[in-house]
């Protein structure tokens, strides 16, 4: 079978640029990856795109780079269009179709919670006027259900968020680089019980963007190229509980990131058990702990114990979100699964400077978005 | 209270009494919440709206303590910050497996437990509102 390589990545740095457009940091980031895998827009092929605040789609970055005529296919994915973007060029690539191309992805967001409005999730406006579209509401409930169902303290959650801000501040691209003690996230204020302000992650804005190419191709531009072994994307089941669900049903069935995972880990021929490390969707400190189990790093309620003892630190068995996550980078919607990628890559190369996992060889990236998607993919060196 | 000021398709209201409206699929007997013309789980356009149960159980809940934002939040910031009071949200559990996302009344967590009964109630939208939505009211001593 066809395999595929990562063979440039690029980033704008997540923050907030109140004079640039959500285009200008797609740009910067096709420009990075180009150079870095030393190509020329003219040998990208395709590119599948998404950006959900930034503009109406990506198209603005072809008169930016060139209008060479390629095939440019925007994605909608919620907050997982960077891994469908990711699954898309792969399967292009695997098709035979192309050999070489882009995953892209770049936002601009107002400051504040998602303004998401009913209409544009077929939802009835009450809904909306009752006030029961924040994501905030769901994460905070689904985290309040997993923490009773399986003895997850509120201190497990502030270590999260200590993680986060201690791996961001060893990040020179993060946005928020200061570290903060577990008792400094665990005393900010409560803003939706049981997740204080520090437990969130922002929204932002930048860009990220990944050239793939046919492996036996990746020579010309790269001599450590990083391997895509799997990249899957997955919807919801009947009855899950998911953001923009008015209802679920008890007990609800697998969710949708268990069953990305699976079928990546299935994909891939890897467990989880031989990953290096792991980035997993951390838009609040409680879907990092329970992405861990979703996703088969370990069972419901062993992330008590493992968070405790620094099982997912730097130095830990399987660290996890080792740039500092969403909550240290913020979350650029579309762009945030590829800055997951684009962390592995250079944790894969050797090259994440103080935050390096000694010997790390094979990483896994889940994101999950609205309403109710997973996109998860497996790279190795 | 004033039948028009209530969502269509969201509740049953008899004798004073508060019930859910949700669609019933005669093929595969799932439910689906909101009302809509065809199951979520077989696709099934042979579905019945049909009330749920008057009471059930908090599965799940939080305090919305921030002003969500507007659109499509009914009240908007230039109401004033005084006019924003923090309501409870929460998942309600009915006995046909169901569980449904809905403000509470209470709007003290500790004064909420998972488990304990709430029933379904009708309140205004906003204070002053004549419009109209549902609302799970917690019954005192029935912790379960």
């Amino acid at each position: 079978m066809t395999e595929v390589a990562i063979v440039g990545i690029g980033i704008q740095p997540f923050g907030r640029y109140p004079d640039k457009m959500g285009v200008d940091h797609g740009v910067t980031a096709i420009r990075a990856a180009l150079k870095d895998a030393g190509a020329e827009w003219s040998d990208i092929q395709f590119a599948f795109g998404g950006t959900r605040s930034g503009g109406n789609n990506t198209d603005p970055i072809l008169p930016r780079m060139g209008l060479s005529g390629i095939q440019l296919t925007n994605v909608a994915n919620g907050c997982a269009t960077g891994g469908a973007s990711m699954a898309s060029a792969y399967n292009a690539i695997v098709s035979g179709q192309y050999e070489v191309g882009l995953a892209l992805g770049f936002e601009k967001y107002p400051r504040g919670a998602l303004a998401a409005l009913p209409e544009n999730w077929a939802l009835p406006s009450w809904v909306g006027t009752a006030g029961m579209m924040p994501t905030t509401q769901y994460f905070a409930m689904k985290a309040k259900r997993y923490m009773h169902e399986h003895g997850i303290s509120p201190r497990t959650l502030a270590l999260v968020g200590e993680k986060a801000f201690g791996n961001g501040s060893l990040n020179p691209i993060a946005w928020r680089r200061q570290a903060l003690s577990a008792d400094e996230v665990a005393n900010s204020p409560m803003v939706s019980d049981p997740l204080t302000k520090y437990m969130f992650c922002n929204p932002s804005d930048g860009g990220a963007a990944m050239i793939l190419c046919r492996a036996d191709l990746a020579h010309r531009f790269t001599n450590k190229p990083i391997y895509l072994r799997a990249a899957t994307v997955r919807s919801r089941l009947y009855g899950s509980f998911d953001v923009f669900g008015p209802s679920c049903v008890v007990p609800p069935p697998e969710p949708p990131s268990a069953i990305a995972a699976r079928a990546a880990f299935e994909m891939a021929g890897i467990g989880p058990k031989d990953l290096s490390l792991a980035q997993l969707q951390d838009t609040e400190a409680g879907a990092e702990v329970i992405h861990m189990a979703e996703v088969g790093l370990c069972a419901d309620g062993e992330q008590e114990q493992l968070i405790h003892s620094g099982a997912t630190r730097l130095g830990g068995s399987i660290p996890v979100n080792t740039d500092g996550g969403c909550m240290a980078n913020g979350e650029p919607v579309a762009a945030s699964g590829l800055r997951q990628i684009y962390e592995s890559v250079l944790q894969l190369r050797g090259a994440a400077g103080q935050r390096q996992v000694e010997g790390a060889k094979v990483a896994f990236t889940q994101v999950y978005g609205a309403p109710g998607i997973s996109g998860c993919t497996i790279l190795t060196v | 209270m004033a039948p028009g000021a209530v969502p269509a398709r969201l509740l049953s209201i008899d004798s004073g009494q508060a019930r859910l409206l949700a669609a019933h699929c005669e093929d595969c007997l799932s439910w689906s919440f909101p009302c809509q013309d065809s199951c979520a789980k077989c696709g099934s356009e042979a579905v019945v709206d049909s009330a749920l149960p008057q009471r059930g159980r908090l599965w799940s809940y939080t305090i919305q303590t921030f002003r969500p934002p507007s659109p499509p939040f009914a009240s908007a910031p230039e109401d004033g910050p005084d006019n924003f009071v923090p309501f409870g949200v929460g998942m309600v559990e009915f006995d046909n497996g169901l569980c449904v996302h809905g403000r509470l009344t209470e709007s003290d967590s500790s004064r909420l437990d998972i488990g304990m009964t709430v029933e379904t109630v009708v309140v205004p939208l906003e204070a002053g509102s004549e419009e109209l939505i549902y609302a799970f009211q917690p019954i005192r001593g029935g912790a379960q």
